[in-house]
């Protein structure tokens, strides 16, 4: 389309809004929605370049009165940061392979496999959703750290999330959506169980797959009590831990917390960005909706 | 695999009563996972109270034998947790018993050392010292988790001397000693503080407000009545432009308030509340008709009334003395300019200003009951070590807390610190004037319901008398339930 057209494209564009209210109301909406998600992140950037006291006035002020570019250096100063990005990176790296792993075996076994039981065991591993995480947060410890003795390691950090019951229900909710005939006809080709869900069920759930495994990076990357319970110090530790590091009993240094934030969150919305198609079609090719 | 109904059936079953079991956090605590030295005789209860000063070294606890590794897990982080990693890399250099002490930093809150530590209780792999609040003491010794220290500090081969417990406020060691534990000693202090008022000084002058809270110069509750409407400015629209109080939504400062309007909190029995007494209603109401007034505010919210104190809209505050580098930074543009304003630091209004009270809080150090009796001995060396006469005195000057000796004041570091901290030193003065708050178990849900009470009561959601009647019933239900 040459510029022209383009410029013609939008007029044309402009004038069916203005001749339909109900459009401009939509968009405005949208507009609105947009502000509201997009303001946290501008107030967390402008605050990270302001002085903690003028992160404090009242009023606030919109924009920083002076640049404070040495809130980053500061931050970066106050809490080995390189090492906890690399340490949440690896644990939510394993986290998330770990989850996508055990989640598509058991999701094929619910949706796709005929045992006794199936339903009663699907039954209870969904009302394990209601057991609340402060329940289960000591078992586990001494599990992990008692039974197993991986107190201050990695794998400490994410095994107890292996096993998400969630994943598993979003998988097979989309696993059953796969047609019957293809499995017979995989069948028929000689493929066998394992294989059939390898070479045909992974590749078409990418959707889900990819979903499942954005909200386990999302979790694994803003993890907090878990980690703090099962490690000892930065050289284990994620990275919301060394965030903690600006906020004392007497107060909170915000501007630097919001300089580490900026950078910490970086990954996460470069994540988010890549992978948000999948996302939105994995939530809502199964069903689901928050 | 085939797997039997048989065989599920148990593993749930087994499994949930298992965790139902775990989670109850209310057993014995576990052995400890270290591995046991030579087993030691059980050590007795003290008969009596501790004594004042240090007796002669009596039953002797155990003395450790061989070098033990102290983990010690703290809440410090930035330029106090390098100032603890100091003390901590000169203890594993010098201590005569070879010991070293690992730290661990638990970012944030006390809390979160107390979630860590009760889940450690369980598992059975607690640290040997930790840090926190006198409530969290009571949770741990109810476990069965930690030692009386007693037996370490005011007795055997590294019980403090008598120049050291002379040296030391008598208030850090009464206030560690726990009546519903046969007055045992069950914490050590570590990072404490003092609830004092804050004052703009140039403020004060202008106002021609006379007293400042500093000894000899306590304010009576009517003076400060006065002092707050005298400083309080409002503009031709009658709005005001700068307060003359803050009120701090914090059960701390309530407990400071009603000692110091010579009320109570707890009966003698410690069985009922008496907060809702005359002496409390009197402060609710005073504060009440403050804000009422247009004369005081609430801006509690991650202390904000600070950074107001520094830009000149509130004339005077009561807070932590731990508040002192955040009120300079907010005077001073986190340092960028220079001080706004002069400001001091002096005792909250009394009844009696002849003696004058107001309360020490802060954070403790409990040692934990780990089974080989070799690791509690050598984490009293630590403590021991941690607050000796130079690292008691040069610690809280790095990082805003109150020095717990006398002897402080005569350190060379505090003197020089001093010079550019003035209102440490004027903190320090008023040290003997304090007391503790309540150890019950019970309190702290109270606070949560005190503290409420007082914001519906500036609020003008209830009166005083009915806020404070309402909070009493929830409180002696709640002691009742904890006894």
């Amino acid at each position: 389309m040459t510029g022209a057209k383009a410029v013609a494209g939008i007029a044309r564009a402009s004038a069916g809004l203005g001749s339909r209210p109900g459009v401009i109301a939509s968009h405005a909406f949208l507009l609105l929605g947009a502000v509201l998600t997009v303001f946290p992140f501008y107030w967390m950037l402008v605050t990270s370049l302001k002085t903690n006291t003028e992160a404090m006035a009242s009023p606030p002020t919109m924009w920083p009165l002076a640049l404070q570019w040495g809130n980053y250096a500061s931050a970066l100063a106050s809490a080995p940061f390189g090492r906890y990005f690399l340490n949440t990176l690896l644990v939510a790296t394993c986290q998330v392979t770990g989850v996508l792993v055990v989640a598509s075996l058991a999701a094929f076994a619910f949706a796709r496999l005929r045992f006794f039981g199936k339903e009663v065991v699907f039954t209870v591993f969904l009302a394990t959703l209601m057991i609340p995480g402060e329940v289960t947060l000591i078992p586990n410890f001494v599990i992990v750290t008692k039974w197993l003795g991986w107190y201050d390691t990695y794998q400490a950090q994410f095994v107890t999330s292996l096993a998400s019951v969630f994943a598993i229900f979003l998988l097979r909710q989309f696993f059953l959506q796969i047609p019957r005939d293809l499995e017979d006809a995989a069948v028929m080709d000689g493929c066998g169980t394992f294989r059939f869900l390898w070479a045909i069920v992974v590749p078409l759930s990418r959707p889900a797959l990819i979903t499942v495994g954005l909200l386990n990076f999302l979790a694994a990357w803003n993890a907090f009590l878990w980690p703090l319970l099962v490690t000892r110090g930065a050289a284990m530790r994620p990275i919301q831990i060394g965030l903690s590091a600006f906020s004392t009993e007497a107060g909170t240094r915000y501007a630097e917390l919001m300089a580490a934030s900026t950078m910490v969150i970086l990954p996460t919305v470069a994540v988010f960005l890549v992978a948000q198609r999948y996302f939105i079609e994995g939530i809502t090719r199964t069903g689901l909706k928050g | 695999m085939a797997i039997s109904r048989r065989f599920l059936i148990g593993r749930i079953g087994g499994a949930g009563a298992l965790g139902a079991i775990l989670a109850a956090c209310g057993g014995e605590a576990a052995p400890a996972a270290a591995p046991t030295a030579a087993k030691a005789e059980p050590t007795k209860a003290p008969a009596a109270p501790a004594p004042t000063v240090a007796p002669q070294p009596t039953a002797v606890p155990v003395a450790p034998a061989k070098p033990v590794e102290v983990t010690f897990w703290h809440t410090q982080t930035g330029a106090n947790l390098a100032a603890i990693d100091a003390i901590v890399a000169d203890f594993n250099k010098s201590n005569p018993g070879k010991h070293t002490v690992k730290a661990e930093t638990i970012p944030g809150s006390y809390t979160g050392v107390y979630q860590k530590a009760m889940a450690a209780i369980q598992a059975g792999s607690t640290p040997d010292v930790a840090v926190g609040y006198e409530s969290m003491a009571v949770e741990y010794m109810k476990a069965k988790a930690i030692v009386a220290l007693d037996d370490y500090a005011l007795k055997g081969p590294s019980a403090l001397s008598a120049a050291d417990l002379a040296d030391i406020f008598p208030i850090y060691i009464e206030s560690n000693k726990y009546p519903m534990f046969q007055n045992k000693m069950l914490t050590f202090p570590f990072t404490k503080s003092l609830a004092l008022q804050y004052w703009n000084e140039d403020f004060l002058k202008a106002a021609g407000v006379a007293k400042n809270g500093q000894k000899g110069q306590i304010m009576s509750f009517d003076d400060y009545k006065k002092a707050v409407t005298a400083l309080t400015k409002k503009g031709a629209d009658g709005k005001t432009s700068v307060y003359g109080a803050h009120v701090k939504i914090d059960t701390s400062y309530i407990d400071a308030f009603i000692f110091a309007n010579g009320g109570e909190v707890l009966d003698k029995d410690q069985a009922k509340v008496t907060f809702n007494q005359d002496a409390g209603v009197q402060i609710f109401e005073m504060w009440a008709t403050m804000v009422k007034n247009g004369e005081a505010y609430e801006n509690n919210k991650d202390s904000a009334y600070q950074n107001d104190f520094g830009q000149g809209k509130v004339a005077g505050f009561h807070d932590t003395t731990t508040g002192r580098p955040w009120v300079r930074r907010a005077l001073t543009n986190d340092g960028k300019e220079p001080e706004r304003h002069k400001w001091l630091v002096g005792m909250i209004p009394q009844k009696d200003t002849a003696k004058p009270v107001t309360v020490l809080f802060g954070g403790n150090v409990v040692v934990f009951d780990n089974k080989d009796k070799a690791r509690p001995a050598a984490a009293w060396e630590w403590v021991k070590f941690f607050t000796n006469k130079d690292n008691s005195a040069v610690f809280p000057i790095k990082t805003g807390y109150m020095p717990m000796r006398k002897s402080a004041v005569e350190n060379p570091e505090v003197k020089a610190a001093w010079e550019k901290d003035p209102q440490g030193k004027q903190a320090f003065e008023l040290t003997d004037f304090t007391r503790a708050e309540p150890q019950i178990p019970a309190w702290q849900d109270i606070r949560t319901i005190l503290a409420d009470a007082l914001l519906a009561t500036i609020t003008g959601k209830m009166t005083a008398k009915a806020a404070l009647d309402d909070a009493a019933t929830k409180a002696n239900k709640l002691i009742d339930e904890k006894k």
